[in-house]
């Protein structure tokens, strides 16, 4: 993906970003922001990596 | 930016370099099909983008284009380029594009490397300046579906999908982490068990992963169970009260105890018990090493050591009674001599000498006896965990036992019972030997502490007790392995036996419930993690949501009303009333269609792309283009522009001649057309020929690529021809005598390039020429000052942007004036 698609793409995650009031979405959209490359795979393994934190999370 | 010079070499149709110088205004390139025109535009398109909107937009991918950037006859070791000069913020600035092997491009800003364009932005790609035949039919003739993906690549919306299926896909295809999987498999097949009406509102509550709804579900079955009103075995605060689980733990014991009341255990290690069993092995099997042996001999000398305190002791009684009369004997008052004296003396340091090497040995077989007790009760916890976790398993090999596991099982689960019996009988087999390992190394042990005390250390001790650590070691990791390999399977026997158990003893639904309060956290975590998963759903609305309304907003707000615009400036008086009216967004939200709306007298059409001629259809499409290239912001102040008369007739395609002078001199764009229609370039030179543009031909194509010729736009004898009629003219406006001026200025700066070269030998271009250049070039090529003073006053009305000044008004009478000045000048051109 070119350069000023990945800038444009991360301009439409940020404006999600403000729409939503859920932490975990934020958190999400944070991970395909930072991305660069595949930002798909960078949501998934964000949202992979809360699902194990309340996982293991004691009580 | 405009455009000033373009460079292209080996990329595409041209092979050998080629410079195009480009006019401020106007640059026409006219050449018949195939001659390498769209080699032009697709050299900068490439340049400033990267890539070519055919290659980007093929529906058979980019692989079937690989490699076709590059001109196959230029060499393969060279390097194709596109170069161009550009002016920004009136400063000239080189850009270059080198052609990689994967058709990438090496960008160059001044002869530096550079990543991007410094004018690249994410929408820079909405803006693109080129107006391409092909895109235009592709974008219309398609299904609404179609069309919108098409649309999108024009609008820069391509990305609002990518970025929707991405969504998409994190909703619906979303494969959570192996251990989540597992994790959610096996607590759904729990649920899945709770086939009983009791459960109903608890699976309800679980299916709504509602977990409010669990715990009073929850509540209300133990409320029923225990046959007391409101009692909470979950709290407000979520947490489970043990007191109340215990107490139908106590319910179902004391049912199932009276036909079982053992239980099938083998429970696994733990992995903190694993790496605990691993350290402790390592410990156990290196204590006995060498140098404890040598210390242990040491301890031999013990004995000797005993026997010395004794002496010691002797002594010193002796010594004190000999205080009294120290040169006496104390027994029969002898006198005793010196030399004696002196040996009693030397003995007696001897004696306290020995001592006092012997306490250093009491200290180090203190610390010896206290590394044997640590070694021990590594050993013991060692022992111990691995015989509690036979214990229960153990404890079932007995015939009474076995009896009522079998009456259990029933006959349908006989050979769960053989299987279960057989792992019971390897581990009491393996457990006893353990067992008796144990008490062996416990021996050998006492052993070494009781040699301490008959001061007898011997090899063989040490010996033993080596022995006996291997063996108990050995048959401790036999035990382990006995665990291991069988806990998995009692544990399904367990489940299995459990089954029929609570079925005998009717604590089915009992066992249930206290399997759930069990699991009360997990079941949370279920909660949560399953809300989370599916909260990607509502992620992906927003998303939808966002998509659409951006969308819906660049097409039918934005775009129509600009498309509009120029829509009805291409349409003729003559058309029939059939015609674009707008866009409008359809389909579904997950999929988008876009409609082109048009009128038929009036009446909304149903089908209006079916419906408008081709030849509207182009107009749209050009339309559609130009209205998004006039945007404030954009970087390119140019178009280039292919073709773009290819379906109209005469009429609409002056129309298109307005609209491009339109685009020069109101919205100051630099255009550059590619045409093989030279009837229409000639009429558009004609009628915009004060635009005084650079107009090229290709007159061939061979191997090394175009042939490119410069042509004239207008010849300057045609200018002055027309500057006389509209002189003679009496009813010619204003407007027209303005532009009658202009011309006589157009004419004398080509008279005086033409002059100049043929004077000099050196070439300058008419097309940026104002009085002063013009003044120096005539003096320097030799022509009388007073005539080029003369010529020179007809700058005086413009400035050097050929712009009038407030008081300016057109005369007839200074028009004839400049007209004769320009005769007297053409004339040195025969000299």
């Amino acid at each position: 993906m070119k350069d000023a698609d990945v800038k444009l793409l991360q301009g439409f995650f940020k404006e999600i970003q403000e729409k939503t009031e859920y932490k975990l979405h934020k958190r999400i959209l944070e991970a395909a922001i930072t991305e660069e490359k595949d930002f798909l795979k960078a949501m998934e393994q964000e949202l992979g990596k809360y699902l194990l934190e309340v996982l293991n999370h004691e009580n | 930016m405009k455009i000033k010079k373009i460079f292209i070499e080996g990329f595409r149709g041209f092979n050998s370099g080629q410079e195009i110088t480009i006019n401020p205004s106007i640059t026409i390139i006219y050449g018949p099909n195939s001659y390498g025109k769209t080699s032009v535009s697709e050299a900068l398109e490439w340049l400033l983008f990267g890539v070519t909107s055919k290659v980007e937009v093929s529906a058979s991918g980019k692989n079937e284009f690989k490699g076709t950037y590059r001109n196959i006859h230029y060499p393969p070791t060279a390097t194709p380029f596109v170069e161009m000069i550009i002016e920004a913020n009136e400063e000239e600035i080189i850009i270059r594009g080198e052609l990689g092997k994967d058709d990438s491009i090496k960008r160059f800003y001044n002869g530096e490397f550079v990543t991007l364009w410094p004018w690249e932005t994410p929408e820079l790609k909405i803006y693109s300046p080129f107006i391409l035949q092909h895109a235009l039919q592709d974008l219309l003739l398609t299904t609404p579906s179609n069309r919108y993906s098409r649309f999108s690549q024009l609008l820069g919306t391509q990305l609002l999908e990518v970025f929707q299926d991405a969504f998409n896909s994190l909703a619906t295809s979303y494969n959570p982490p192996c251990k989540i999987q597992i994790f959610i498999d096996n607590l759904k097949k729990v649920f899945s068990q709770l086939d009983d009406n009791r459960f109903s509102d608890f699976k309800m509550a679980i299916r709504g992963l509602n977990l409010q709804k669990v715990i009073e579900a929850l509540n209300a079955m133990v409320s029923t169970t225990l046959n007391i009103e409101d009692v909470n075995v979950i709290s407000d605060e979520r947490e489970i009260n043990a007191e109340v689980l215990n107490k139908l733990i106590a319910n179902r014991q004391e049912e199932i105890s009276a036909i079982f009341d053992k239980s099938i255990v083998l429970q696994d290690f733990s992995e903190q018990e694993q790496k605990d069993i691993e350290i402790t092995q390592k410990y156990l099997a290196s204590f006995i090493t060498q140098e404890l042996i040598d210390q242990y001999l040491e301890y031999a000398q013990l004995k000797a050591q005993s026997e010395y305190k004794k002496q010691a002791s002797f002594y010193e009684v002796g010594l004190q009674i000999k205080k009294a009369l120290p040169e006496k004997c104390p027994f029969c008052g002898a006198e005793i001599s010196n030399d004696i004296n002196t040996h009693i003396s030397k003995k007696h340091a001897d004696i306290k000498k020995c001592i006092s090497e012997f306490k250093e040995l009491d200290d180090r077989k203190e610390t010896f006896l206290k590394d044997l007790g640590a070694f021990t009760e590594k050993l013991e916890s060692y022992y111990t965990l691995l015989y509690n976790k036979t214990s229960q398993l153990a404890a079932l090999d007995n015939d009474e036992d076995r009896a009522k596991v079998v009456s259990i099982f029933g006959d349908i689960e006989l050979q769960t019972y053989y299987d279960l019996m057989k792992i019971v009988s390897q581990v009491r087999e393996t457990r006893q030997s353990f067992i008796e390992k144990k008490q062996n190394a416990k021996q050998a042990i006492q052993v070494i502490e009781d040699s301490f005390v008959k001061f007898h250390q011997s090899t063989d001790h040490i010996s033993a007790l080596g022995n006996a650590i291997l063996e108990f070691l050995s048959a401790g990791n036999e035990v382990f392995e006995v665990i291991k390999i069988n806990a998995s399977t009692v544990l399904q026997i367990a489940e299995k036996f459990e089954v029929r158990l609570n079925a005998l003893a009717g604590t089915q639904q009992l066992a249930l419930l206290i399997d759930l309060l069990g699991r009360f956290e997990s079941i949370k975590k279920y909660i949560d993690i399953s809300q989370a998963v599916n909260s990607m759903k509502d992620l992906r609305a927003t998303v939808t949501e966002y998509v659409s309304e951006k969308t819906r907003t660049i097409l039918e707000d934005q775009l129509t009303d600009e498309v509009m615009h120029w829509y009805k400036q291409i349409k003729t008086t003559g058309d029939p009333d059939v015609h674009f009216s707008g866009f409008s967004l359809g389909g579904t939200k997950a999929r988008h269609e876009i409609s082109v709306q048009a009128t038929s007298y009036g009446q909304e059409l149903v089908s209006a792309v079916s419906s408008l001629s081709e030849s509207k259809l182009n107009a749209l499409g050009l339309s559609i283009k130009i209205s998004n290239n006039i945007k404030d912001g954009i970087p390119f102040d140019f178009l280039i522009i292919d073709d773009p008369v290819q379906s109209l007739d005469g009429d609409h395609a002056t129309q298109i001649s307005m609209i491009i002078r339109k685009l020069v001199e109101e919205y100051g764009k630099q255009i550059i057309l590619l045409s093989h229609n030279k009837t229409w370039l000639d009429q558009l030179i004609k009628g915009n020929q004060s635009l005084n543009g650079i107009y090229y031909e290709m007159t061939g194509f061979d191997v090394t690529g175009p042939k490119l010729s410069l042509n004239t736009w207008i010849p300057w004898q045609r200018r002055l021809q027309d500057v006389n009629a509209i002189c003679s003219d009496t009813s010619a406006s204003l407007v027209k005598l303005q532009q009658a001026e202009e011309e006589i200025r157009l004419a004398v700066c080509d008279i005086t390039s033409i002059l100049y070269k043929k004077k000099t030998g050196k070439v300058k271009s008419s097309h940026d020429l104002n009085g002063g250049k013009v003044r120096s070039m005539l003096l320097e090529a030799g022509l009388p000052s007073s005539l080029v003073d003369r010529i020179c006053q007809t700058f005086s009305t413009t400035d050097d942007s050929h712009h009038s000044g407030e008081n300016y008004v057109p005369s007839r009478e200074r028009l004839f004036l400049y007209h004769s000045w320009v005769h007297e000048l053409a004339k040195y051109l025969n000299t």
